[in-house]
């Protein structure tokens, strides 16, 4: 039987919607295995090369180098030698991506475009172009398939005229699947309009609805991973499912008033033992003792550029105790008296390696490998880590230097809250001439940190501690604080960074130093 | 149509003159509404009428305009007032009773709580209540704590109460004027910090239908859903997220009872976070209702636990400091978004 399989956008992380093509490594009508390098795609955060994710034949290329496609859209035609081209051509047709498919046109025509033709695919069902952008029924992450997607009748289409009484998602809703709203009855309070209604007179007019997805989401296609509690399902069903471990959206409802019952688990944990998942990893069948978590992006991105620092970056490293007490004291004294104001100690050393930084702008620098030459700025652009589940990133307070103790502080935290929901935008974590990694919340006395390239140094900063420590020959306790500065020594060397870090104590014992 | 730049006390009084005008039946009934004359007013014989109109000067002209049989003076007795509101509504007239404060509510419970509320209940049906209780509600004039309350959960927890709370001058005077055309009894509270602030309203009449959430933010991210003057904070709120990328959607319900309920869940649905800015109660409130709501309905949709920005458990302090403090703010209501989105 003739196959035909598309090779679509990847989502690389969770904040990628779109990526561009630059270059294409295989030519159309070559054949390629699973694992080869497909294409190059850039995104906002990274450039990176698609593995073929099957083997084929590339019969077609869709998407030309330099074009911009949101995620989920068709990169190329895969198929084998006996599939004409005529064929492709119809396919194409019929899933509406002859075109590069831009969101506007995937909402906005699917007029004539029939069902998405599932029966001439076998494992790699097109995503469900017309209607990929419906925000209640389709999850973002278009490469996930889900069982059957929005279709909607004919006679429901059309642009809404004229005032109709409906919800905003319900408006917002039909003009993502072009419903014209005089044609739906509402069921709401003075006859409004909701989305269930929208849903309702879909199926009644013969059309189909996308089950709706739950916010929980996984990589691994084929089983469903989301809260099932919701799915109707008769109470014998349920206990099955749970103790198969059996989702009960990846059953069928042939029960009563459409719920899953005792069968359709079992029909569905025959599904599952039978096919192994679609692209998953081969893996023993049943109970593995540990599971395979497929390297990200962004690990691919950390473990490249710190490799790279590590092995070219010939690294010493200064250890250094800093008496924090008047530091903690002003802090307090500071977050207690100025309202909406908490400042961290963290945001203290931000500004003391800041002003450091200005006494000793021979390590606020850039060393560029390219052309072997260091740039030396006069602004202080400090890059801070923050910790995410899926890594690490290095949002920059730039000009930390000339900001205040609060303004470093509220940009942390407007940077860090952007981090973690993958807001950042690239300006926003690259470049910087100098990195703070502060493993301090954690209870880490010291640690060594690898330089962030093309930095030419980086401090890490331990937890305050109270020690005993010798006064004038008494010993007594003070709170102290280790930090170790990681230097390249091809741009640094031991006596300028122990100067940075004699200015940085200055400015973290004598705090009073940042404010003026 | 044309309109106007309105405060929201204008917009109340032009409902109430515009639906004067147009129906006979309606009258108000309350303490000082032509201006502290009440029993007798020198001011008629002498032709100077133009009098102050409740303590926050509402009711501004419509004696003038009106006289003496439709606006209508009373002692201070809140019991006196809603019983006889509630007893002119039932002979056929449309009645808008002003408390004043919504604190007082106490005083008159009976008669709105057992009496107007049931009325169409208990006559099997053949009963009408078209009463409007008007009074103002809210913290932050330093009114301390028996004059700054908002008790629209205690009215919502009723069944045949209406609860109407809006957020700015346009709801204010659509939702009163369908307030006034209903054939129930209406709570109508009024934020008494929002009675300067002005928003484009039509000069002519017109109305809002009960239950009918206002989405005065569309976002994706996080739906904050709040109420009255909690609006405002939480736009502000919305604003300087949207700046960091943090795409919020903010539903202003406007109408406690009855409750959109689609609205609500809708939008929750299409962002799976929640953040409910409540200043009625800390306990049993409308935010706890809300939260009941989607907890029940929506709990496949939520990503992250239900976020709720109340005061706290204990009555409203008199110093403005205090007072500032106890009332939920828009940093408050940011940095509780920052806790959904970030779980």
């Amino acid at each position: 039987m003739s196959e035909i399989k598309l090779i679509e956008v990847p989502k690389w992380g969770l904040s990628m919607e779109e990526g561009t093509v630059t270059e294409w490594l295989v030519e159309e009508g070559a054949s390629f295995s699973k694992g080869d390098l497909i294409c190059e795609i850039e995104t906002s955060k990274i450039a990176n090369q698609l593995e073929a994710p099957f083997n084929g034949v590339l019969r077609r290329i869709v998407a030309k180098p330099g074009e911009t496609l949101p995620v989920g859209a068709v990169l190329a035609v895969s198929a084998e030698a006996a599939v004409s081209d005529a064929e492709i051509e119809e396919f194409l047709a019929a899933i509406g991506a002859d075109q590069a498919p831009t969101p506007a046109e995937a909402g906005g025509s699917p007029g004539g475009h029939p069902a998405p033709a599932q029966p001439t695919l076998e494992s790699s069902p097109p995503s469900p172009v017309a209607h990929e952008s419906v925000p209640v029924t389709e999850t973002t992450n278009a490469s996930r398939q889900r069982p059957g997607s929005t279709i909607v009748p004919e006679a429901l289409q059309g642009r809404t005229n004229g005032d109709v009484f409906a919800t905003p998602h319900a408006r917002r809703l039909a003009d993502d699947l072009s419903i014209d709203l005089a044609r739906v009855a509402g069921t709401g309070r003075e006859g409004r309009i909701s989305v269930a209604d929208i849903h309702d007179t879909i199926r009644a007019a013969g059309g189909t609805v996308a089950p709706p997805v739950s916010p929980v989401r996984s990589g691994v296609p084929g089983r469903s991973f989301e809260d099932d509690s919701t799915v109707p399902a008769t109470p014998v069903a349920r206990r099955l499912a749970a103790s198969l471990g059996i989702n009960l959206h990846d059953c069928r409802a042939t029960g009563s008033r459409g719920r899953v019952c005792e069968s359709d688990v079992r029909e569905a944990e025959r599904r599952f033992r039978l096919q192994p998942e679609v692209g998953a990893a081969p893996e023993p069948a049943a109970e593995a003792e540990f599971e395979t978590i497929p390297f990200t992006t962004m690990r691919k991105a950390i473990g490249q550029r710190l490799q790279q620092s590590k092995r070219n970056a010939p690294h010493f490293r200064l250890t250094t105790d800093l008496q924090i007490d008047d530091l903690l004291a002003l802090r307090k004294e500071i977050n207690a008296t100025v309202p909406a104001v908490k400042l961290s100690v963290n945001d203290f050393i931000v500004k003391a390696c800041a002003a450091a930084l200005q006494k000793v702008p021979d390590v606020n620098i850039q060393f560029d490998e390219a052309t072997q030459s260091v740039l030396r700025y006069a602004r202080a652009d400090i890059s801070v880590a923050v910790a995410l589940p899926s890594g690490l990133i290095t949002p920059i307070v730039r000009n930390a230097d000339g900001k205040t103790l609060a303004e470093i502080s509220g940009e942390v935290q407007s940077l860090v809250t952007k981090a973690k929901t993958g807001k950042l935008t690239a300006d926003e974590f690259q470049g910087g001439t100098f990195t703070v990694s502060n493993l301090g919340m954690f209870d880490v006395r010291k640690f060594d940190a690898i330089i962030n390239p093309p930095q030419g140094a980086i401090l890490a900063v331990g937890a305050g501690q109270e020690r005993p420590v010798v006064v004038d020959g008494q010993v007594v306790a003070r709170t102290m604080l280790t930090v170790t500065l990681s230097c390249d020594h091809r741009v640094i060397d031991g006596a300028l960074g122990a100067a940075f870090l004699r200015e940085l104590r200055r400015f973290v014992e004598s705090p009073a130093l940042m404010l003026v | 149509m044309t309109m106007s730049k309105t405060t929201y006390r204008e917009a109340i009084k032009a409902a109430l003159a515009q639906e004067m005008q147009r129906d006979a039946t309606v009258v108000q009934i309350g303490e000082d509404l032509r201006g502290g004359q009440a029993g007798t007013n020198p001011e008629l014989e002498s032709g100077k009428v133009e009098a102050f109109g409740g303590v926050l000067g509402v009711t501004k002209g419509l004696w003038t305009e009106f006289g003496s049989d439709r606006v209508i003076d009373t002692p201070i007795t809140e019991s006196a007032i809603i019983g006889m509101a509630a007893g002119a509504a039932l002979t056929g007239l449309r009645p808008v009773a002003e408390l004043m404060f919504m604190d007082f509510f106490g005083v008159c419970y009976d008669a709105l709580y057992n009496q107007a509320a049931k009325f169409r209940y208990m006559f099997g049906g053949k009963a009408r209540t078209p009463l409007v209780v008007r009074g103002m509600i809210g913290a932050g004039f330093s009114a301390a704590a028996q004059h700054s309350q908002s008790p629209y959960n205690v009215f919502a927890a009723v069944p045949g109460l209406k609860v109407v709370a809006p957020s700015n001058a346009y709801d204010a005077k659509g939702l009163l004027i369908q307030s006034i055309r209903d054939d129930d009894p209406v709570v109508f509270c009024e934020h008494k910090t929002l009675y300067d602030v002005k928003g484009e309203v039509p000069d002519d009449p017109y109305t809002i239908p009960f239950g009918v959430a206002n989405y005065t933010r569309e976002g994706t991210d996080v739906t904050i859903i709040a109420l009255s003057a909690m609006v405002n904070a939480a736009n502000t709120a919305a604003d300087k997220l949207a700046a960091e990328g943090v795409s919020v959607e903010v539903v202003d319900p406007r109408t406690v009872s009855p409750l959109d309920e689609e609205g609500i869940l809708e939008s929750v649905d299409s962002t799976g976070r929640v953040v409910i800015v409540d200043e009625s109660a800390a306990r049993c409130g409308f935010g706890h209702d809300v939260a009941a709501l989607i907890a029940t309905r929506a709990f496949g949709s939520l990503k992250a636990p239900i976020e709720l920005v109340t005061p706290p458990h204990t009555p409203v302090p008199f110093s403005p400091v205090l007072e500032q403090a106890w009332l939920p703010d828009a940093a408050r209501i940011e940095a509780a978004v920052r806790k959904v989105v970030s779980a």
